[in-house]
């Protein structure tokens, strides 16, 4: 798993270091080009990212622990890398976009607005399934122990047993 | 061996979560026969921002479907208790 993640975070790097290099380039031709080559590792990034959140759903669902002793590291290196990946695309999109006022065809681009919702929609689904810890709750939690508005959860399965 | 101790904010969360009665009898049982039995080892898996507490995972199977609930708990208030202290769940 952590080799997955390390593989999905690298290739984030490498789509912002290229979106970077094209930002030097005038020479519109070439330009177009080379955005059309950054649109494509964009939309393969956008799959391994994919691939990675179905991998780490499967391990967070199957229970097994071996595989998450750092649970907030590995959810923090997934939704780090998707964000990296997410603020990347629109300046790769921007780019296409002048490059196909000025008349060159940059292929696959139809895809990009889709890869785009698909990212989006997995980072709201890691939130809708992995939240980061809500740091409110556990200090209301806290205090309503201080209070000593608690139970033990030996009662509580007792009660639900009925 | 540690007492789990469930504050009434986690209690109402649970129930929130609009449960069946088996996966809620299912989900207790983890919290009062197995959060003290695997304190040691999951003890290790702090929170990041939070080191009051640590992460703990369950997973129960409901016919085809699988409930994931992930928790905080708290193991610093008392030396006594342990204090699931923040409780998230999803099913696939």
């Amino acid at each position: 798993m952590t080799f997955l993640i390390n593989r999905c975070r690298r290739r984030s790097y490498l789509v912002e270091e290229l979106v970077d290099t094209l930002r030097d380039e005038h020479r519109d031709a070439i330009r177009a080009c080379d955005v059309e080559e950054a649109v494509a590792e964009c939309l393969e990034l956008g799959e391994l990212l994919q691939h990675a959140w179905a991998v780490a759903r499967d391990v967070l669902f199957d229970g097994r622990d071996e595989q998450l002793e750092d649970m907030d590291g590995f959810r923090e290196a997934v939704v780090s890398t998707l964000d990296r990946a997410i603020g990347v695309l629109p300046r790769v999109r921007k780019m296409a976009e002048q490059s196909m006022t000025q008349g060159y065809d940059v292929k696959r681009f139809g895809e990009f607005s889709k890869a785009f919702d698909i990212l989006r929609a997995l980072r709201a689904d890691i939130d809708a399934t992995w939240p980061a810890v809500d740091s409110q709750r556990i200090a209301d939690s806290i205090a309503s122990y201080h209070r000593g508005d608690h139970r033990s959860a030996e009662e509580l399965l007792r009660d639900a047993r009925g | 061996m540690r007492e789990v101790r469930v504050p009434a904010t986690v209690s109402q969360r649970i129930r929130e979560f609009g449960l069946s009665r088996p996966v809620l009898v299912s989900l207790l049982t983890h919290f009062h026969a197995n959060l003290s039995n695997d304190y040691p080892a999951s003890r290790r898996n702090r929170v990041r921002n939070d080191d009051r507490c640590y992460r703990y995972r369950i997973v129960i199977a409901d016919g085809d479907a699988r409930h994931l609930f992930l928790l905080a708990v708290d193991d610093s208030t008392s030396p006594d208790h342990l204090i699931p202290a923040d409780i998230v769940h999803s099913v696939r």
